[in-house]
């Protein structure tokens, strides 16, 4: 340690941490390939913050940066799909928000798990695997020993499903949210 | 529940197409077939759409596994059966947490008050009450509030525990609460106060919208009504008081952060990273029973994910089957976390 005297605490921070770093970030992005070039990232993000400010507590921010790059990766394919869809469908899109800025309640968070708790077990496991632990077809397809093509199958199963649960639980509790918005409306005035 | 919702076609097909684009870029015939597909009808676009919002919205679903045993084995088993063993059990201790997660809507009902009035929760009991301004106050486990509403305040004491509070603008009445030796003072915002210890002074204050200030009541000293020390908060910051110190100090946190340690209201615990040792203290909160953690090397283990309040044992049953934990219940009703013997054998 006494060696180390030269590092800046965001560096020695690294230097110690590094392996479960690049684990955090494995686990969020699933395949292997990107861990190394997404841990280098978020490293290089903590030293320019470093050097414009003090850092409180160098670990922390170090695995919040890595954990914020790789949700970044993470869901970069989705918005790149989503963005391919809204140029396809051409439909007014309400909202034009980047990835990072889509905040998602708890009460949706808590419905999507809802659905896909109530997929059949090998669809929710493949969905989990593909969507949860960010994983390739073929990925999954190597893990679980079964074919591309059905991997493509549960994946669109499972989507179909929950998006036909959601629908129908938004139903359910749209006179909810109506009595709770005409609570809202009363406390405003 | 029993009724399994079959999907529409349109919906199937939508999905269809999303999962073929997520698997990788589409042939120039795909593309083609896609196009045509979507211009059939207004409802092919919108059905293509909305799949795709929710396939990206999902993406919020990759902060699950964060703490969760990492999916690939760590130890240097070379054996592939165990591996694909080993895999089995990490998603199926994720699908423990993903069912644990079901939302307790939290009930708005309105209570017509007068005077003074006292509300109290039992120990992992939540209630929200509507109080006669409008105002919501929503108690957390093992509290007891008492709101006196008078011609000049609106007065509240909490006398033990947590409450977040939604308070209904009214400039001439400030909204006033009193714990411990402090008080903090509103017009229209929303902010929690907790006791950090009940029965002592510690208390902390957050606020998430609007601002409040917060200062001792100082009943010691002679009550010349002259301005006590008063620290000002504004949304995102929180402050904790405490007997033997004079100087609070506030913390900034980001909205994300905000909305996790108020989660409780919307019936949810919701830890990022916290140790176990943490996490038992919050959880235990919320249970008649005592839990103690007799492991040393698992005190300080990292825990992240939401459980409702009340489904503690969803936390037990993910600790002995993903962080090689065994919990023993006690005949008395105490439960204690060891670690279990035959962990790392796998």
């Amino acid at each position: 340690m006494e060696n180390n005297k030269n590092y800046s605490p965001i560096e020695k921070a690294y230097l110690r941490y590094q392996t479960s770093i690049k684990r955090v970030i494995g686990r969020i992005v699933g395949s292997s390939d990107d861990v190394e070039d997404i841990a280098q990232k978020s490293f290089l993000k903590a030293v320019i913050a470093e050097k414009k400010g003090h850092i409180e507590d160098p670990k922390a921010y170090l695995f919040g940066a890595a954990r914020n790059t790789a949700y970044t990766e993470v869901t970069k394919k989705s918005s790149q799909l989503l963005k391919y869809v809204e140029d396809l469908t051409d439909l007014p899109v309400i909202t034009d928000v980047s990835a990072e800025d889509r905040i998602i309640s708890n009460e949706q968070y808590a419905l999507f798990c809802e659905a896909i708790a109530e997929l059949p077990l090998q669809c929710r496991t493949v969905f989990l695997m593909c969507k949860v632990y960010g994983k390739s077809h073929k990925e999954v397809s190597a893990e679980l020993d079964i074919a591309v093509s059905t991997i493509e199958k549960h994946v669109a199963a499972g989507l179909a499903r929950c998006m036909t649960y959601i629908k129908s639980k938004n139903s359910e509790n749209q006179f909810a949210s109506a009595q709770y918005r005409s609570n809202q409306k009363r406390r405003e005035k | 529940m029993d009724q399994t919702l079959e999907p529409c076609q349109l919906d199937i097909e939508a999905a269809e197409w999303i999962a073929r684009l997520s698997g990788g870029p589409l042939t120039a015939d795909q593309k083609q077939e896609l196009n045509d597909w979507c211009n059939k009808s207004l409802a092919h676009k919108e059905a293509l759409h909305s799949a795709a919002q929710l396939w990206a919205d999902m993406d919020a679903l990759t902060s699950l596994p964060d703490y969760l045993p990492a999916a690939a084995p760590s130890s240097s088993v070379r054996r592939e059966k165990v591996r694909s063993f080993n895999f089995g059990a990490a998603y199926l201790s994720a699908a423990a947490v993903l069912i644990v997660l079901v939302i307790g809507w939290s009930s708005f009902f309105a209570q017509d008050t007068q005077n003074i009035q006292l509300y109290e929760t039992a120990i992992g009991e939540q209630k929200t009450v509507t109080l006669s301004d409008q105002s919501i106050a929503t108690l957390n486990t093992n509290s007891i509030l008492e709101v006196d509403y008078q011609a000049g305040e609106r007065r509240i004491k909490l006398i033990k525990g947590e409450v977040l509070f939604d308070v209904a603008k009214d400039p001439l009445k400030p909204f006033v609460v009193y714990a411990g030796g402090n008080y903090v003072r509103a017009l229209g915002t929303k902010f929690a106060v907790r006791f950090l210890e009940n029965g002592t002074e510690n208390v902390e204050v957050l606020v998430t919208e609007g601002t409040v200030a917060v200062a001792k009541t100082d009943s010691s000293k002679s009550s010349t009504q002259n301005d006590p020390v008063k620290t000002i908060l504004t949304h995102n910051q929180s402050v904790i008081t405490r007997e033997d110190s004079t100087e609070p100090s506030v913390t900034e946190s980001d909205p994300g952060e905000m909305e996790r340690r108020l989660s409780w209201a919307t019936g949810i615990l919701h830890f990022d990273g916290e140790s176990l040792e943490e996490v038992v203290s919050e959880i235990s909160r919320y249970t008649a029973y005592s839990v103690t953690i007799e492991a040393e090397d698992l005190r300080n283990i990292p825990i992240g994910g939401r459980f409702r309040i009340g489904e503690t044992d969803a936390l037990f049953e993910i600790l002995q089957e993903g962080f090689g934990a065994e919990v023993v219940r006690h005949a008395s009703g105490k439960i204690s976390i060891y670690k279990s013997e035959q962990s790392g054998t796998l």
